[in-house]
């Protein structure tokens, strides 16, 4: 019985194992021009340290900047992977994000367009900093733009 | 044959005879090592299952990084600012840096195993020639709801779940 038990945990590991997909695209992504994982973390990284320290965005940032404050980086740290994950998501990644909707991370902020605005220039700020051709530009700001209307105001 | 089924065998000959893989450490000892010793696998072996359920996330292949913000106390030319950005970037270790003129807030991720936080504010003190401390912001926060179980908890989870994930 215990064999048996231990061989279908065997086959079950095996199949998935298997089922790991391999995304071949025939053409590159923009997650793949922007150049994966490196670029995007490296990206994010600076959108974060342009956030931290623009003044507009301390209301919405607050409990996040305390805690750095205090030496506590784990929320910093979880709003970093969950950037890195839903950019690489919009960008055509291979993995998901599995964050909350934009409407629930952001409900009861009252985010105002103002702020809106001013993240979005941070984001520039980074893609530019890293000399991101202007079509990735382009297509990563409309991606991420159309989230707009789940966040300002709610 | 797949290296994942051949670990998850061994699972089974250490947990069918501990014997052939552990060393008794005294002999009154033995029947508490035979009760102890098989239980381990059962324990690890649904979270070994559970932390190869699905790929690792984009965010695991990423270097860990942390982070600092600081306030230069008294005032300092605007051009200090970009300076500060320029040079605190050069550092090794350090992967992002901000400066702001207006808010005086110095903001830097950094890889903790390259550099520290108390040398990044050495480097901007020396740089702006003025006292340098953690930033207090004094703004009052959203009304969002906060999580009750400690973020770092759940970081110490997923890394448990990434180092056990084969896929």
């Amino acid at each position: 019985m215990k064999k048996t038990i231990w061989t279908m945990s065997l086959v079950v590991m095996a199949l998935l194992s298997s089922c790991n997909k391999e995304e071949a695209a025939p053409t590159p992504t923009l997650y793949d021009r922007l150049g994966g994982v490196n670029a995007i973390s490296a990206v994010v990284d600076q959108f974060i340290a342009n956030v931290a320290a623009n003044p507009k965005m301390v209301r919405t940032f607050k409990p996040l900047l305390d805690d750095v404050g205090k030496g506590n980086t784990a929320r910093v740290t979880a709003l970093r992977n969950n950037l890195i994950d839903q950019i690489g998501e919009a960008a055509g990644g291979p993995q998901k994000y599995k964050g909350k909707d934009m409407v629930t991370a952001h409900k009861g902020m009252n985010i105002t367009e103002d702020e809106f605005n001013s993240l979005v220039n941070d984001l520039v700020l980074a893609l530019d900093k890293f000399k991101v051709p202007a079509t990735e530009k382009g297509e990563l700001l409309g991606v991420l733009g159309g989230l707009k209307g789940m966040i300002v105001g709610k | 044959m797949d290296w994942r089924a051949i670990y998850l065998f061994f699972f089974h000959k250490i947990q069918s005879n501990p014997k052939n893989f552990f060393v008794h450490t005294h002999k009154n000892d033995h029947n508490e090592i035979k009760k102890i010793i098989p239980l381990a696998p059962r324990c690890i072996q649904p979270f070994v299952i559970y932390a190869n359920w699905e790929p690792a996330p984009l965010h695991a292949y990423a270097t860990p990084v942390d982070m600092t913000i600081l306030r230069v106390n008294g005032s300092a030319p605007a051009m200090t600012y970009a300076t500060v950005k320029q040079q605190v970037e050069a550092l090794n270790g350090v992967t992002a840096c901000a400066a702001n003129a207006s808010s005086k807030v110095v903001s830097v991720t950094f890889d903790p195993e390259h550099i520290s936080a108390a040398r990044i504010s050495s480097e901007v003190a020396a740089i702006t020639r003025q006292k340098v401390e953690k930033a207090v912001f004094e703004t009052a926060g959203p009304p969002a709801p906060q999580c009750p179980i400690p973020h770092s908890y759940i970081r110490a989870f997923e890394k448990a779940k990434y180092a056990l994930c084969f896929r």
